[in-house]
């Protein structure tokens, strides 16, 4: 079996670095060069200092003061306009994401205790953009308001130590969990290493499958697939999960290295939850080899199943909102599991058990996928008709 | 002399099954399986573990205050370790946690705090969740407050006492924060550009495997314009499938834009084909362009800036965005149907994506008459 197992790796490793140079490029260059681009988009981390104009047209001392708190808050950049047709025409151009007007009467308002009016537009369609700058603009608001209330309750005659009791009878306590910075690279950058990888993986096992099948080369291992049809496909398979496991600890390891994303669980757990996901694509791979026996119907159906995975596995939206076929659907996929384990593990630092029955379930649902596309693929190999035209 | 070439380009492509299952099998699809996860629109109902060690009257008024938001469900717990526990698990995603004093200490004017715990993993949940509760929060907080200045006197002015500035938040484009109306556009116009990059690929790796020739007659011009003409066929085809039909079917809005978004969507298309075709010049095998171009969907769809916003890419990012047609395509699909923009909104779009027109027709056409009289 170890001869065997030599003589593929040694196979596919001719295939891949020497005979089809494009394959060695696409395996080990150009996983680095799509993750490398994608977390180099999301290098800042953080969305914070987001443009906001300002249109202050009170210009008085309480105006002034709203402006200086602007300023100081960590999720906004204002900007000052002269007029609100001026500062929303560059909201609609993309230059700000939002415009705060101040009244005219603001300071009188406020001096005159009958209620100051802001407005505030906030460009929603950029969801991530406009739920901080909403955020940003309440909480400087908000500061604001309950200063202006306990100086108005000390002018009624509360005495200093009832103040808290008036302005804020109930108060919120809130513990930020797992992602307090709200560090977007730690739940997007972990989403998409599984959805650059499945891509990867399932259409690298299928092309050098089913190229064998095209060009005839796969005569050569026709014995194997005879006699011992899961030891040459598990050889085959492996070489890649090998591969990718690699590739998957440097990508991983950049992500962690790099952005500080914390391990607060078992960083062992993730590398076999990486295993795990790296063998259930193959295997999907394979099945999907197996059940066509053509190359480009099989990519194609690699890309179907593949490239829209990234709107299925929670991570832009969560896997428990979407309609019922769609759980179904994320439930098989295997970068749905592999990002509840990056949760578990590397943000939560909980659940081991909740780990553990993710990869249980990754290799069970890979194995059965081994044996049936082990299967077809042999049923291809064993017969001319099957193969590509003579070249 | 090019309408015949068009014509039988055309049905060359319609008699190649790979060809029809990518470029009809493809659209139709993936118009129906990108939008499918989102198709609730916004994360309703979320599970939140609530712990009243209280259970008073106001501490359940607090509770049934929580159970009218649309956005959270919230499920009784007896102790706070059994609510970690499953939060944990992913059975709830926040906890409520409510002191044994919570009333006693309310009617006694001690400041009572709630304690809330979010799960900041996910940012959905984390959204709606810390939204829905301090809502809730709040306005219990704020019928306690006008009491209180009711009672020291301040009569009907306790509204404007407990509420200095008044804040008017007025969200544009998506007011419910929707995930569908938000990234349908955009990954229609991503759906139409790789697609139709991978089927000129295909097309052309098909032909360098069957090194077959062009007939005397035609000029790589013709033979240019000809492949590019025949490519725009199936671009307005994907035009009627996916922003008529489709956008029907899903109940969006900007219909009445649409010859606007016709006439910028055609110049994409040139742009889109003009790429397509210079990139097939690397494409010797039918299959390498899906290989090669299906996982640059990501970065690609990231890039256009419809998810994290464009001025936090580096600069190096910003540039390379400016490089590709998907890039224009889809702001200016935003622009149009999600902002309700006008032609005059799109003019930067339009001169870029003119630009790249151009640039991409000029060395189309150099990759075509490279390759003359072999067919490309």
């Amino acid at each position: 079996m170890k001869q065997i197992w030599q003589q593929i790796i040694r196979r596919e490793w001719g295939i891949v670095f020497k005979r089809k140079k494009s394959c060695g490029f696409f395996m080990c260059v150009y996983p680095f060069v799509v993750m490398g681009v994608l977390l180099a988009i999301f290098s800042a981390q953080v969305l914070d200092k987001i443009p906001l104009g300002v249109v202050d047209n009170s210009q008085g001392y309480y105006s002034h003061e709203l402006t200086r708190a602007l300023k100081s808050n960590r999720f906004l950049d204002p900007r000052p306009f002269p007029t609100v047709a001026a500062a929303k025409k560059a909201l609609e151009q993309g230059r700000i994401y939002g415009v705060l007007a101040v009244d005219e009467t603001y300071d009188k308002d406020l001096l005159k205790h009958t209620g100051a009016q802001l407005n505030a537009w906030i460009n929603n369609e950029y969801l991530l953009v406009g739920g901080n700058l909403t955020k940003g603009i309440l909480s400087v608001v908000g500061y604001l308001q309950s200063k202006y209330q306990r100086s108005a309750l000390a002018g009624l005659g509360v005495p200093p130590a009832m103040l808290e009791s008036f302005a804020a009878p109930l108060q919120v306590s809130e513990n930020i969990l797992y992602n307090p910075g709200m560090n977007y690279i730690y739940f997007l950058g972990l989403g998409l290493l599984p959805a650059v990888l499945q891509l990867f993986v399932c259409m690298s096992v299928c092309y050098a499958l089913l190229w064998d099948v095209k060009t005839r080369r796969v005569k050569g291992l026709r014995f194997g697939f005879r006699y011992h049809p899961y030891i040459v496909s598990a050889g085959r398979v492996g070489f890649y999960v090998g591969g990718y496991f690699a590739i998957f600890v440097l990508l991983l390891g950049m992500i962690i290295l790099f952005f500080k994303t914390p391990v607060e669980g078992s960083l062992l757990r993730t590398l076999c939850g990486g295993a795990a996901f790296i063998y259930l694509t193959a295997c999907t791979g394979l099945l999907i080899a197996g059940c066509t026996n053509n190359l480009r119907f099989s990519l194609s159906i690699c890309a179907i199943y593949a490239a829209p995975a990234f709107a299925y596995f929670g991570v832009s939206f969560p896997v428990q909102s979407m309609p019922l076929l769609a759980r179904v659907w994320a439930e098989l996929m295997s970068g749905t599991h592999l990002n509840r384990i990056f949760v578990n593990e590397l943000l939560r630092g909980s659940n081991a058990g909740g780990t553990w029955l993710e990869i249980g379930f990754m290799l069970a649902v890979g194995t059965l996928f081994f044996i049936l596309g082990t299967k077809g693929y042999a049923r291809w190999v064993k017969h001319d008709k099957y193969l590509g035209p003579q070249l | 002399m090019i309408i015949p070439f068009i014509v039988k380009e055309l049905k060359e492509l319609l008699k190649d099954g790979g060809f029809l299952l990518l470029a009809l099998g493809g659209p139709l699809f993936y118009s129906f399986f990108y939008p499918f996860p989102y198709m609730h629109d916004v994360a309703r109902q979320i599970p939140v573990a609530v712990v009243d060690e209280d259970n008073s009257y106001l501490s359940r008024q607090l509770v049934r205050m929580m159970r009218a938001e649309e956005e959270i469900k919230p499920v009784s717990y007896s102790a706070l370790s059994e609510a970690k526990k499953a939060l944990d698990r992913r059975e709830v995603f926040a906890i409520v946690s409510l002191d044994k004093d919570f009333e006693r200490n309310m009617l006694k004017s001690v400041p009572q705090q709630v304690h809330i715990y979010t799960d900041a993993s996910y940012p959905v949940y984390y959204k709606q969740t810390t939204t829905a509760l301090q809502r809730a929060i709040k306005t219990v907080s704020a019928g306690a407050e006008i009491k209180k200045l009711q009672a020291l006197g301040a009569g009907p002015a306790a509204v404007i006492l407990r509420s200095p500035v008044q804040l008017n938040v007025v969200n544009l484009y998506s007011p419910t924060g929707a995930y569908r109306n938000y990234l349908v556009p955009a990954i229609f116009v991503a759906v139409a550009h790789q697609i139709m990059l991978i089927v000129i690929g295909l097309r052309a790796g098909t032909l360098y495997e069957r090194k077959r020739r062009y007939s005397a007659r035609l000029t790589p011009f013709s033979v240019w314009l000809g492949k590019t003409l025949s490519f725009l066929c199936l671009m307005a085809g994907y035009f009627v499938y996916l922003f008529v039909l489709m956008f029907r079917l899903y109940g969006f809005s900007g219909g009445e834009r649409l010859v606007s978004w016709f006439l910028f969507y055609m110049l994409f298309s040139v742009a889109t084909v003009g790429l397509g075709i210079t990139l097939s010049r690397w494409f010797k095998e039918r299959e390498t362009p899906i290989l090669f171009i299906v996982v640059t969907s990501i970065p690609l769809v990231f890039m256009s800036g419809i998810i994290w916003p464009v001025w936090k890419m580096p600069l190096l990012v910003q540039g390379l965005r400016l490089c590709v047609p998907m890039t224009y395509g889809i702001t200016g699909a935003v622009r149009l149907f999600v902002m309700n923009g006008t032609w005059a909104d799109i003019v930067p779009y339009v001169c870029g994506c003119a630009v790249l027109a151009v640039v991409f027709s000029y060395t189309a056409y150099r990759t075509v008459k490279k390759r003359y009289p072999v067919q490309l």
